[in-house]
């Protein structure tokens, strides 16, 4: 069989147009797996749980083309174009099922870690659009002291989800990484900032800059089951969701009343200047 | 070797220094096999597959109706994207991989490309070591603690004879997995060669003995083998460990890899 006889091998219908995910992402407990959820509820997206391999192959790509790329261009003729092309189109081949059976053109790629790496998944991905989520660090470190999680390779609980200090750098960490990232993806109209806040507080005008933003009609609040059920699907890393419910607007400024004030002032004091600059006073 | 390999990758691997390079060209210069230089990709994407399968199969096929088949031609599609225009552009009608490391991920090779032929290169630890450690101190500006390298590559060695190991207890085994010794190859090719054409499903040509006739890339580890694949087999680097490693590089070598190459059937002496 020569190579002309050997095609790539079909994992779905050539009636599905490959496009690019829309990718929604932020620190944890920000609403990215809400998010994910509205959306395969109430749009022409469809969503599914996080595939954290993903993040892993987006990186292969960036490292393969950064080591490799030349080599492989001038001996074995695939340009860093077609290298970067084989990859999106191996990642997207894993959402295609999902969106023939939602009967849906576009995906969601709600993932976490891809907010700390904008800049591969922009390359990668040239017409994907990213939706970062934030939400104020006082109430991310009271939502963390509720998660149950552990490490994986010990079994031990995962250290910013024991006290508010270690969630409080957490948020910090996280989110000066996200800066960065967001500095290096330098595309502004590829980007909207979603607050967690403004999103349980007021849907309707948030979902409509969203929808705007992703160039699709009005989108409902509501979360359906399925979708919810669904973008929670466990895996075996190391957050599982909690739950993700209808959007709530008791969820905002909890830290108010369920967090004593040495806690609120540990966190202010940890999270100070990052907070300022992500808006939250 | 049945017809049903012929659309498959042959995949080579072996230690560095095993003679991989050479078994490379003989097989590029076979009238049906493109072989081209080392692409050096395909273990980081075995590897990734397997973790995938393995981290995160249950889910794909449950939550995206993507069965563990289908992961795995993704993978099997990508690796192929990087092998078929040089393969294409070539002519020829099979296509090889030659890159050390594909040695680490046969058995993630064969789950990927089912009927693919894997062939390992195995040689003398004691020669590999003495040609690693040759390299290694040229491209150390300072000195280097040799006896620590030296242990090192053998237990990197040892390393890939685990792979052998576990390929030759694989029920799918004389089907899929051949491997040939640099010794045999370089004292006689055709002997050795012949055997491993059939198990690729090809002739022995006599014209793969003039590989050294024909200008080719180079690249990668692969550099270090140039001047030595653009001349004639030659016999003189068997056996080179055993008087260019010091007593102490030879010790650790052996308290290494003793056992396995006593294993391998290899002279200790």
């Amino acid at each position: 069989m020569t190579s002309a006889e050997m095609k790539p091998i079909e994992t779905q219908p050539s009636s599905i147009e490959l496009r690019d995910p829309l990718i929604v992402c932020g620190a944890l407990r920000t609403g990215v797996r809400l998010v994910g959820a509205l959306l395969d509820s109430n749009s022409g997206f469809a969503s599914g749980p996080e595939l954290p391999f993903v993040v892993t192959m987006a990186h292969q790509w960036r490292d393969l083309d950064a080591t490799l790329g030349l080599n492989h261009e001038k001996h074995y003729g695939v340009s860093r174009e077609a290298s970067r092309e084989a990859f999106r189109v191996a990642i997207l081949k894993l959402f295609a099922p999902r969106l023939i059976e939602m009967r849906k053109p576009s995906f969601v790629l709600q993932s976490f870690a891809a907010a700390i790496s904008l800049e591969v998944f922009g390359k990668l991905f040239p017409a994907a659009k990213f939706v970062l989520m934030v939400r104020d660090p006082r109430d991310v470190a009271l939502s963390l002291l509720r998660c149950q999680w552990r490490n994986p390779r010990d079994g031990r609980p995962l250290p910013y989800t024991q006290d508010v200090q270690s969630g409080a750098r957490f948020w910090v960490e996280f989110n000066s990484m996200i800066a960065r990232s967001v500095g290096a993806l330098n595309a502004p109209g590829r980007l909207l900032w979603v607050r967690y806040e403004d999103l349980c507080l007021n849907p309707g005008s948030c979902l409509d800059r969203l929808a705007k933003f992703i160039d699709t009609p009005r989108i409902d609040p509501s979360i359906a089951e399925s979708s919810a059920g669904l973008v929670a699907h466990s895996s075996d890393e190391p957050h599982p969701a909690l739950r993700v419910g209808s959007l709530d607007p008791a969820s905002v400024g909890r830290w108010r009343t369920q967090l004593a004030g040495r806690d609120i002032a540990a966190i202010e004091s940890i999270t100070a200047p990052l907070r300022g600059k992500f808006g939250y006073g | 070797m049945v017809a049903a390999n012929l659309g498959n990758p042959i995949f080579i691997g072996g230690v560095p220094r095993s003679g991989t390079t050479l078994l490379r060209v003989v097989l590029d210069t076979h009238p049906k096999i493109f072989c081209g230089t080392e692409l050096r990709a395909v273990h980081a994407l075995a590897t990734l597959w397997s973790s995938a399968d393995q981290r995160s199969g249950q889910l794909l096929n449950d939550a995206y109706a993507v069965p563990s088949d289908s992961l795995r031609r993704i993978f099997a599609d990508l690796i192929m994207s990087f092998l078929t225009p040089a393969w294409a552009k070539s002519g020829k009608a099979r296509v090889a991989e030659k890159t050390p490391s594909n040695v680490l991920v046969f058995p993630q090779l064969h789950a990927l490309f089912p009927n693919s032929p894997l062939i390992h290169v195995l040689r003398d630890v004691r020669d590999v070591v003495a040609s690693r450690l040759e390299r290694d101190k040229e491209r150390s500006s300072s000195s280097v603690d040799s006896v620590g390298l030296a242990r090192l590559r053998a237990r990197e060695w040892a390393d890939t004879m685990r792979i052998r190991r576990e390929m030759l207890d694989h029920p799918d085994r004389s089907r899929v997995y051949h491997e040939l010794r640099y010794e045999d190859l370089v004292r006689a090719p055709q002997q050795t060669l012949t055997p491993m054409f059939e198990f690729i499903g090809e002739a022995f040509d006599p014209v793969v003995l003039g590989f050294h006739q024909v200008k080719r890339n180079v690249s990668g580890t692969e550099e270090w083998s140039a001047e030595a694949v653009s001349r004639s087999i030659f016999t003189t680097s068997v056996g080179r460990g055993r008087t260019t490693l010091s007593p102490a590089e030879l010790d650790a070598v052996m308290t290494e890899a003793g056992a396995t190459l006593h294993e391998l059937g290899y002279d200790e002496r």
